[in-house]
């Protein structure tokens, strides 16, 4: 016979839905950003291809000493002035060569063709690299910013451990069953369950990898020495030593690393650095030569070859997936996706059932919540694809074009947040759920049409697999927030005669 | 093709044949399908469940090694999104609307 | 929308432990381990950003809280014994 005390205590189950709802909620509200742009930082460089019209083929290889030769005087003339120059050279993802800095905390850089060395005039973007940004530092400061983020994902941890234990019943039998024919929430459980439990070892893997990228950040280490950073020629005080030619250095580099396999170039007061592709291998091991700035003589190999240095170098790579051939890469995609979906489930799912046993229909905290998940949920696909349009409408030689693509996220995401909450304190959420889904399938189901639109001009002689790509997968999403706004439209038809149309009562009904 | 896409291809097969076997040993899957298989059926979907993926880990060891193992692990959960929503596009359309299960409300209830 | 009064306090505390929990580990750990620092320092990272939420899902997973925190300092302890072991695989 229990106990009265024993009996109050809730079961273990209980604890962990709870803990699993309530982190899952909060913490999710800003992990569905975190994993669309996540997503679309797996593609970031062939977004910035879609984003740069313009962008000529060219065959990837080691480029020509002519090209280099202009590459290194485009150095040269930002050298004193700027705080971080590096050579980026041509890749089969990437066969351009760019000479890229650092300006005002912004990434610019002056391309330049790797065969006939001619300048390539592009479009300034903010390319793939903003949504890879915003992803591990949502804007919000590289030190803020990213301990933020890991508080985040050591949530989501803690959210996926807790529902192992929910679920753990569940696991095994359900593990492909996905029935959208029956009665809500079962659909909802079921896509959250597949989405969670199929791809565990991939949540797991990312949110684990994810922190431990930048564990010195959340977990300081002051015995360590750093480098020292502030050396003479670093600010622009003190002159730099003219560049030795770069093609014998490459040609050098190439015998060690592979011709295929060299990464980029960095300069410094003393040297310049041939760093080794990140594409060859799983871990990102960043092994490098460095040369004499003055001479061009190889001083050393330098590679961390510790088995705790490999161990931390496979983490980075198994995360960041730059070793990962094209395949590869969309299965990571699908995985995001899947993310993405676990957590726009979960999140319906929390306010389904606090909806049901809210006391007080129309509190307050239940609008801030839906219209919340909703601005997240939708909004940041949205934004996302905003900036795409944005980037294709901008005339090409604005000069405040970075700005407007950036700004474009965070006004279009903040005014459809707005929206939202609108809907959701006008009792109209499930509206605002069809709007902006239908707005969704509509801005990515024509992006192919503005893509043919604004690249015309370029499109003979270009390689089309990129653009085709974005604009299939565009597409596809596309289709799939057409199809949910159609689901909602028919589950509001259905629901009508209700009362108080809220998005979680129409959905549970 | 390189060795690491073969061996993705190959796992996504293997893995979605083994998952639809695991789908279909389920007494839930089987009731709503009315469908019972004989003994032999069902040992044979029961080795094809274990057998399929240690094969798949095997051939992908050889082929593309680590990375290979990675792309082992990232097919089964592709391979099981495939054998989901295949499923659910060849469902019989719902016969009646039932109560929630008890083991539905207790699966929302803790969530 | 209500926080209950019995999960409250049990976050609270989780919240206010879990982390120096990590860092605990992430402290002491490379003291035990015979590595060069960065190396040690990195599996002692590794251990650590896994305490944190094993933390939170041992003081949310007991019945009482008093037991939460004692296995929560079990958690701690165990993982820098399983971590002892990876000192082996590093060169001095």
């Amino acid at each position: 016979m229990t106990t009265p005390h024993k009996q109050s205590v809730p079961s273990l189950r209980m604890r962990m839905g709870w803990l699993h709802a309530w982190i899952g909620f909060i913490a999710g509200l800003l992990l569905v950003c975190i994993f669309v742009t996540g997503t679309m930082s797996v593609f970031d460089t062939e977004l910035t291809h879609w984003m740069q019209p313009e962008t000529p083929y060219a065959q990837p290889g080691i480029p020509s000493a002519e090209a280099l030769d202009k590459a290194a005087a485009a150095v040269t003339a930002q050298e004193g002035k700027k705080n971080r120059i590096f050579l980026s050279l041509p890749s089969d993802r990437d066969p351009l060569l760019h000479v890229t800095y650092m300006d005002h905390d912004v990434f610019k850089s002056e391309t330049f063709h790797p065969q006939t060395g001619q300048n390539v005039p592009l479009r300034e973007t903010v390319g793939g690299l903003f949504f890879f940004s915003f992803h591990y530092t949502l804007y919000m400061g590289r030190m803020f910013g990213v301990i933020f983020v890991q508080v985040l994902a050591v949530g989501m941890l803690a959210t996926l451990g807790s529902g192992v234990i929910i679920h753990l019943k569940a696991l095994l039998p359900n593990l492909v069953a996905f029935r959208p024919q029956s009665s809500s929430p079962r659909p909802w459980i079921d896509a959250h369950v597949i989405a969670a439990v199929l791809f565990l070892p991939f949540m797991f893997m990312i949110a684990y990898t994810g922190v431990l990228i930048h564990a010195n950040r959340f977990f300081p280490n002051t015995a360590i020495e750093r480098p020292n950073r502030g050396g003479p020629g670093r600010n622009g005080h003190h002159q730099m030593p003219s560049l030795p030619p770069l093609a014998p250095l490459l040609t050098d580099a190439a015998e060690t690393f592979g011709a295929d396999r060299l990464g980029f170039i960095q300069f410094s007061p003393k040297t310049v650095t041939v760093v080794r592709a990140d594409n060859t291998k799983i871990g990102i091991s960043r092994d490098h030569i460095d040369y004499d700035r003055v001479t061009g003589e190889r001083i050393e190999l330098v590679s961390k070859n510790s088995p705790a240095a490999r161990t931390s170098q496979f983490l980075s790579g198994l995360h960041m997936a730059r070793w990962a051939p094209v395949p590869m890469r969309w299965f990571y995609f699908i995985s995001g996706c899947a993310g993405y979906v676990m957590f726009a489930t979960g999140l319906v799912m929390f306010l389904i059932k606090r909806r049901r046993t809210a006391t007080q229909k129309n509190s307050l905290p239940m609008e801030i919540a839906e219209g919340l998940a909703l601005g997240t949920v939708l909004g940041m696909p949205l934004a996302c694809a905003g900036v795409l349009w944005m980037n294709r409408l901008l005339p090409a030689g604005l000069p405040t074009r970075v700005t407007i693509e950036g700004s474009t996220l965070f006004v279009l995401w903040g005014a459809l947040t707005v929206h939202a909450l609108g809907r959701a304190f006008g009792r109209k959420v499930m509206k605002g759920w069809i709007e902006q889904s239908s707005l969704l399938s509509l801005l990515l189901c024509l992006l192919p049409v503005l893509d043919l639109a604004t690249r015309w001009k370029w499109i003979a002689g270009q390689d089309q697999t990129v653009y085709a790509a974005v604009d299939l997968t565009a597409v596809v999403l596309g289709l799939i927030a057409l199809r949910l706004s159609v689901v909602l439209k028919r589950k509001t038809g259905a629901t009508a005669s209700l009362s108080g149309p809220s998005f979680s009562k129409e959905i549970v009904s | 093709m390189t060795m690491l896409t073969a061996s993705l291809l190959l796992n996504l097969v293997l893995w979605s044949l083994a998952l639809g076997c695991h789908a279909r040993l389920q007494s839930g899957w089987q009731r709503r399908r009315n469908w019972s298989p004989s003994r032999l059926v069902q040992q044979l979907m029961q080795a094809g469940r274990a057998i399929l993926p240690v094969l798949g880990l095997i051939l992908s060891t050889l082929l593309a090694g680590s990375a290979g193992v990675i792309g082992w692990v990232a097919s089964a959960s592709v391979g099981g999104v495939l054998v989901a929503l295949t499923d659910a596009w060849r469902a019989p359309p719902k016969a009646k609307s039932r109560q929630p299960s008890r083991r539905l409300s207790a699966q929302e209830g803790a969530i | 929308m209500a926080f209950s009064s019995y999960y409250l306090p049990r976050l609270l505390i989780a919240a206010l432990l879990a982390y120096p929990a990590g860092l605990v580990v992430a402290t002491f750990l490379p003291h035990l381990l015979h590595m060069p620092r960065p190396d040690s320092f990195f599996v002692a990272q590794v251990g650590a950003v896994i305490v944190v939420p094993t933390t939170v899902l041992t003081i949310f997973g007991t019945r009482s809280l008093w037991g939460g925190l004692l296995a929560a300092v079990a958690v701690i302890a165990a993982t820098m014994l399983i971590a002892l072991p990876l000192a082996a695989f590093g060169p001095q």
